[in-house]
């Protein structure tokens, strides 16, 4: 699904952020992304979702090599992936329903199966009563919901989240991560930053732990919740 | 489906209202450097077609005696076979030794090459503002895409094809330079209708008369069009050319 080889990145002339990091992620596969607080997570992150170019080395996803790939052929890729930015990166002058029916609009839905779905998946995160609501009206709990369901709407084949809890309360926090969880057992791939390793070790995936620029990936192991 | 039209919040930051004030000054003035151009061309054609072949003779006091004929007379040549401006200068010659045989052309030539550059430098003017119209879009549209450089990014980060955003910055620009263009022109109709009224009242009888051919009011109509389409094009190059830049 994602595989990296001698990955080095560095914005303009600062330092290393990431340094010859090598490693492979299986389809299906649900990691958790640990590490100190840095530009480290966010940056692995924006290049698994191609907002980034390595410095050096070679990404590949669904098994195609970045650097081959042609620029028009990239859009389609990216529609596969699902992304919760740290920030939201929510559209403020749409309403909550257009925010998340965007992807499927992006992908060329018709709008009655669009209308169907984002309704009800709206109404499943618990904001049916602000389909029609602009965003600068909801609280920062409630972006974090219409994010989520926006990356998640399509059905992406790799889910991508930046500290996707960092705004929830630690129930919310639980009950999202159980959500991807559910998501990763039908064969989304999911990769979730995260600081909070305490919610981590509570499920039984294995870590990409990033360390000074270097990435190590740990074993799925028992956690204590299914 | 509830869905919005717009993706990108264009139209309603100070950028996108700049544009069609900047269009209708600019087809305010091309509409006005259009139309003298193509009248004076016209005039100059109409002037010249009434003046070819013309000479003027101008009797002397004497020469005229008490006879009441004009002092100043048009003779009209034959375009073929007809006499030679020297053959009417020697006739003239014999029966009136004082007049003065001239050739309309001999001044006119000059005052057609003064129409003639008056309305090269119309084109001229035409093309100078084809080319701030260009400039102006680069930049409303490079700036359109810094102020909303959040929200493009992001619709390119989802999959969204660069055709697709390159869309709403076209159609905006293009919604933007029409309207622009209308508003100049309506204005510079008015102004015209003024001059018109102002003309009317003028003896002038040597000055031409400036009217346009049914083409030369296709190509004025055309003119807010003209303004819009160049708007929409370069608005798409402008947006392609950024995108191209992310990753």
């Amino acid at each position: 699904m994602i595989r990296f080889q001698g990955v080095s990145l560095r914005y303009g002339n600062g330092p290393q952020v990431l340094r010859d990091v090598s490693f492979e992620l299986e389809p299906g596969s649900f990691h958790f992304l640990v590490g100190p607080s840095g530009p480290g997570k966010s940056s692995l992150l924006r290049l698994m979702y191609l907002a980034l170019r390595p410095t050096r080395g070679t990404v590949e996803l669904f098994g195609r090599d970045l650097t081959e790939t042609p620029r028009r052929e990239l859009p389609a890729l990216r529609r596969r992936i699902g992304i919760v930015f740290q920030d939201f990166r929510l559209l403020d002058h749409l309403t909550v329903f257009d925010n998340v029916a965007l992807p499927l609009c992006l992908a060329g839905l018709r709008a009655g199966s669009v209308c169907e779905h984002v309704g009800e998946l709206i109404n499943w995160v618990g904001l049916g009563h602000h389909v029609e609501s602009r965003l600068p009206v909801l609280s920062d709990g409630e972006k974090q919901w219409v994010a989520i369901a926006r990356a998640i709407v399509a059905r992406p084949s790799l889910l991508l989240a930046d500290e996707p809890t960092g705004n929830l309360d630690p129930d919310l926090g639980l009950r999202l991560t159980q959500l991807f969880a559910e998501l990763n057992k039908i064969g989304t791939t999911v990769v979730m930053a995260t600081h909070n390793e305490t919610l981590a070790v509570r499920f039984p995936f294995a870590t990409l732990r990033i360390n000074e620029g270097q990435v190590a990936v740990g074993q799925r192991r028992a956690g204590r919740l299914q | 489906m509830r869905r919005s039209e717009w993706s990108l919040p264009l139209g309603g930051d100070a950028t996108d209202r700049f544009l069609p004030w900047i269009i209708w000054l600019l087809v305010f003035i091309a509409a006005i450097a259009l139309v003298i151009a193509l009248a004076l061309g016209g005039a100059a054609e109409r002037w010249r077609a009434s003046q070819s072949g013309v000479i003027t003779v101008e009797l002397g006091a004497a020469a005229a005696g008490n006879l009441p004929i004009p002092l100043l007379i048009d003779v009209r040549l034959a375009p073929t076979g007809g006499a030679t401006l020297d053959q009417v200068r020697a006739a003239v010659a014999v029966v009136a030794p004082g007049a003065q045989v001239d050739d309309a052309g001999a001044w006119l030539a000059p005052l057609a090459r003064t129409v003639s550059a008056v309305r090269t430098v119309g084109y001229g003017v035409l093309a100078l503002i084809g080319l701030a119209s260009i400039a102006t879009v680069v930049f409303t549209s490079t700036t359109g895409l810094a102020v909303h450089r959040d929200a493009m990014e992001l619709l390119h980060l989802m999959g969204a094809e660069d055709g697709f955003i390159a869309d709403q910055f076209q159609r905006q620009a293009l919604i933007m330079g029409f309207l622009g263009g209308l508003a100049g022109l309506i204005l510079a109709a008015g102004a015209f209708a003024l001059f018109g009224a102002m003309a009317r009242g003028l003896e002038a009888p040597l000055l031409p008369r400036l009217s346009l051919d049914p083409a030369g009011f296709v190509l004025l109509a055309a003119l807010p069009f003209a303004a819009a389409i160049l708007a929409m094009l370069v608005a798409r190059l402008t947006v392609l050319r950024a995108l191209a830049r992310l990753p």
